[in-house]
């Protein structure tokens, strides 16, 4: 971990130095998560010295800051330790978006690190329960309620439905989002409940439920975006959900590795040929073309199809087909939109990194026997989501959830206001609403408001306190 | 008390040699820890000791900076910021209510001097509500019983700025000139608090009170446009943590305050620096390019929305921790008021986050926040 941070600081002399204080990181680590998350870092460092042209240096830096409070959370052998890497990432996710300097980039940064700190609040009262009722900061006994803020911390921090805050955060140049926004930090959250699993049992029907809603929302939500980006976001989403739905499976930080690995390269590779039409859907490329085989390969094994990628770790489970079907729609459609037309694709340095992490993956599936029954569902679903990817009903269900649960509404032409598009008027609803409640508590007249609503809650504090 | 005397002294200096009086009185902090106690007149004992040095060596340091930072002001305005800090460093040591009251009256006109030049209404609002204040203190220390406690408590109450008597101070804070918000949001509303430490005890009412205030003071300093006004509301909140630890733990309370002089008082001296060289005040328009600033606004205000490792983060689970077990209804309530903390401090942060901002490098409010980064020994050592 020293020398990540030795890196960073260097790194304001030669960006390099960062790279090279990662692979010297990377060569002592003798776990999985730790040369995982090194490893990725390391990919993603090196794309990023391609990609990144503006504040190159203060990015890099900040990564491999990011990079040692990652270590630091997957090795912290106490609560506080925890509770700092866990507000540490927070705070590099928050800056890494900033650093760009524009104003939406502002806004989604903001709006990363306030929905983060809420995660924060949680894990700290936790902790404070937690040392309450032990007296110390060791791990051993969680209580039943700090069991529960510790789980919502870390569904906040994944940015599960309905606190969604990972899209807006693909402001970040890609290579962030690579490392931060969908491999490492939002995948932390089922890495915690994994590591302290015994506490959880008595929730996870919760836990299931919970995840099973994020996995349906976010599969719909990846349907109607209209940037890679953005689709790749809600479907880490997804996919973390689905690891919250495994938690207590041994093979959990096997799987959070394959996540990494892939969705790490297909950011990387995204990043390499669609950045240049700032990452529109649509951009006319040639299918006959290695980063087209590359795509093709990346969206079959992240969506599961058999005996490929996240297949391993979703057979046997009884909502696989489902969640198969899913995440084979919202990718066949973004492949089908990137990949139609005559123009040959950019190549660079990412779409080597890219192959490199691909195979990486494959060396890490844990290989079984599948069962046949399994196997034919997911067959299936695979098939299903490849041929029903245009279907209307589909795409309307996604763009009633749209205007339900996503901040981001001017990325989509409102439809006619009709009654069936009653996702479309409740969310306008919402929106206003939400405007003129922030309206009220922000304007002249609402310091007012504020002033009277706190008076009468001192009373009515007063009155229950005392 | 040799500071004292010095610091007066420097004060009428200060009216024919500024540059002079300004650096004999940053050097007479070298004596702030010598204890004084003289019989100048027969059965009237005068006497200064401090019951907590290193709030003492705190303040020393904001007021060593402001001085530094006076170079600008008219001599007038430094001869009444020096008499000013022999007040604030004279009420932390006070034995007896009258030099008590003498002392709080001694940071008063100073302070109620400087604030007319810029903005008589403002300054008149704080003279009316700090003198109620002293009178209330002085009758409550003279009296007894739970009556005068009560007062007591009041008096402070109004000096902390706590909720129903907050309204004189965003204007009195935003008003005077940044040397002297500095002084007076990292410290004199701190003096309120340590008051209410040292000689009272705390009526409940003060939990509530505390409650609303930080809330309070948070969504309103996330709602001004002007930096000076957003620190002073962020006093508001921050007075009403200091209101609960008063209440539910009272061992954190002299280093909360530490912690909230040293994060407020650098965040002054940024957003003063930042208003000497863009002649902006409203947070929008602000735009630099600042390493030294940016780390300097980073570390504090973090440190006041309780981001670990830092010296906020030891104060804040501290008083979350006792105040749970106080009463688990007020812990609640108490978490719910951390966390808005976020949402200005992040609003101070978006002015460094603009393409094409005026270079400006600045130490000086640096090193005051970086004793903030002390706050990791007390956790690694737990």
């Amino acid at each position: 971990m020293m020398e990540l941070l030795a890196g960073a600081a260097l790194s304001f002399l030669t960006p390099w130095a960062s790279v090279l204080a990662t692979l010297a990181a990377l060569t002592v680590q003798s776990n999985l998560l730790d040369g995982v998350c090194l490893a990725t870092g390391l990919f993603t460092l090196l794309f990023a010295m391609d990609y990144i042209k503006h504040r190159k240096r203060e990015f890099v830096a900040l990564m491999t800051v990011f990079l040692a409070s990652m270590l630091l959370f997957l090795n912290a052998q106490d609560w506080l330790y925890l509770y700092f890497s866990w507000e540490l990432m927070g705070l590099c996710s928050y800056l890494l978006i900033a650093l760009r300097e524009t104003e939406p980039a502002r806004k989604a940064a903001r709006r990363a690190l306030v929905i983060n700190r809420i995660s924060g609040v949680a894990f700290l009262l936790a902790i404070v329960l937690i040392s309450l009722e032990t007296g110390s900061f060791s791990f051993g006994v969680v209580p039943p309620t700090a069991a529960l803020l510790l789980f919502i911390a870390a569904m906040i921090k994944s940015s599960q439905i309905p606190f969604v805050w990972l899209p807006d955060a693909m402001e970040a140049p890609t290579p962030v989002s690579a490392l931060l926004h969908s491999a490492t930090m939002v995948a932390a959250g089922p890495l915690l409940l994994h590591r302290f699993q015994e506490h959880f049992l008595f929730l996870s029907g919760f836990i299931r439920g919970w995840a099973m809603l994020s996995i349906v929302v976010a599969s719909f939500l990846a349907l109607v975006q209209h940037n890679q980006k953005r689709v790749l976001a809600y479907s880490t989403i997804a996919t973390v959900a689905f690891l919250y739905t495994v938690f207590s499976s041994p093979l959990l930080p096997v799987a959070f590795s394959v996540h990494a690995f892939l969705k790490a390269a297909y950011f990387i590779l995204v990043g390499t040929y669609a950045a240049g039409q700032g990452y529109e859907l649509e951009t006319g490329l040639n299918r006959k073309s290695l980063s087209s085989a590359l795509s093709l390969f990346l969206m079959l094994s992240l969506s599961g199809a058999p005996l490929l990628g996240m297949f391993w770790f979703k057979i046997g489970e009884n909502t696989a087909a489902l969640t198969v079907f899913l995440s084979v729609l919202y990718f066949t459609r973004m492949y089908c939109a990137s990949f139609s037309g005559g123009a040959p694709p950019r190549k660079g340095i990412g779409t080597s990194l890219a192959l490199v992490m691909a195979g990486l993956s494959v060396l890490l599936y844990p290989v079984s026997v599948p069962p046949l029954s399994s196997t034919v569902s997911i067959l299936a679903a695979t098939a299903a989501g490849l041929v029903l990817f245009n279907f209307k009903p589909l795409a309307a269900t996604g763009n009633a959830l749209n205007w339900l649960f996503s901040r981001k509404f001017p990325e989509m032409e409102p439809p006619e206001e009709r009654l069936e598009n009653w996702g479309y008027l409740v969310g306008r609803a919402a929106r206003h609403g939400s405007q003129r409640l922030n309206r009220t508590f922000t304007g002249p007249v609402g310091r007012d408001v504020g002033y009277i609503a706190a008076s009468l809650a001192a009373l009515a504090m007063g009155v229950m306190l005392c | 008390m040799l500071t004292i005397a010095i610091l007066v002294t420097s004060a009428v200096l200060a009216l024919y040699y500024p540059n002079l009086a300004r650096w004999s009185a940053i050097l007479s902090f070298l004596f702030v820890n010598e204890q004084l106690r003289f019989e100048w007149l027969p059965g009237t004992v005068f006497s200064w000791n401090p019951q907590h040095p290193s709030l003492a060596f705190t303040f020393a340091l904001l007021v060593m900076t402001s001085l530094v930072y006076a170079r600008d002001l008219k001599k007038s305005v430094i001869a009444m910021l020096i008499l000013f800090s022999a007040g604030l460093v004279g009420f932390l040591g006070a034995t007896n209510p009258f030099e008590l009251f003498f002392f709080l009256e001694l940071m008063l006109f100073p302070a109620f001097y400087i604030i007319l030049q810029e903005d008589p209404s403002a300054a008149f609002k704080y003279f009316g509500f700090m003198q109620v204040s002293s009178v209330l203190v002085l009758a409550g220390l003279l009296g007894e019983g739970k009556v005068a406690s009560i007062l007591l408590t009041l008096g402070f109450a109004i000096k902390m700025g706590l909720f129903p008597f907050h309204s004189w101070l965003p204007d009195a804070h935003s008003q005077a000139p940044f040397q002297l918000s500095a002084l007076l949001s990292g410290a004199v509303v701190a003096c309120g608090a340590y008051g209410v430490f040292r000689y009272s005890s705390t009526p409940e009412l003060l939990l509530p009170l505390g409650i609303i205030s930080a809330i309070y003071g948070a969504v309103g300093a996330n709602a001004e446009h002007d930096i000076k006004r957003l620190l002073a509301y962020s006093t508001v909140s921050q007075m009403g943590y200091a209101a609960i630890a008063l209440l539910t733990s009272r061992e954190f309370l002299v280093l909360f305050l530490i912690m909230h002089a040293l994060a407020k008082a650098s965040l002054f001296f940024t957003a003063g620096e930042l208003i000497r060289n863009t002649g902006m005040r409203i947070i929008r328009d602000i735009r630099v390019d600042s390493k030294t600033l940016f780390l300097t606004t980073l570390i504090s205000s973090l440190s006041l929305a309780g981001f670990p490792p830092l010296l906020g983060f030891t104060t804040e689970l501290g008083i979350l921790k006792s105040t749970w077990a106080y009463s688990k209804v007020a812990g609640l309530f108490f978490a719910f008021t951390i966390f808005p903390t976020i949402l200005y401090c992040e609003r101070l942060l978006s002015v460094f986050f603009k393409r094409s901002g005026r270079k400006l490098e600045t130490a000086l409010p640096l090193i005051i926040a970086l004793l903030l980064l002390p706050g990791v020994i007390p956790w690694t050592s737990s």
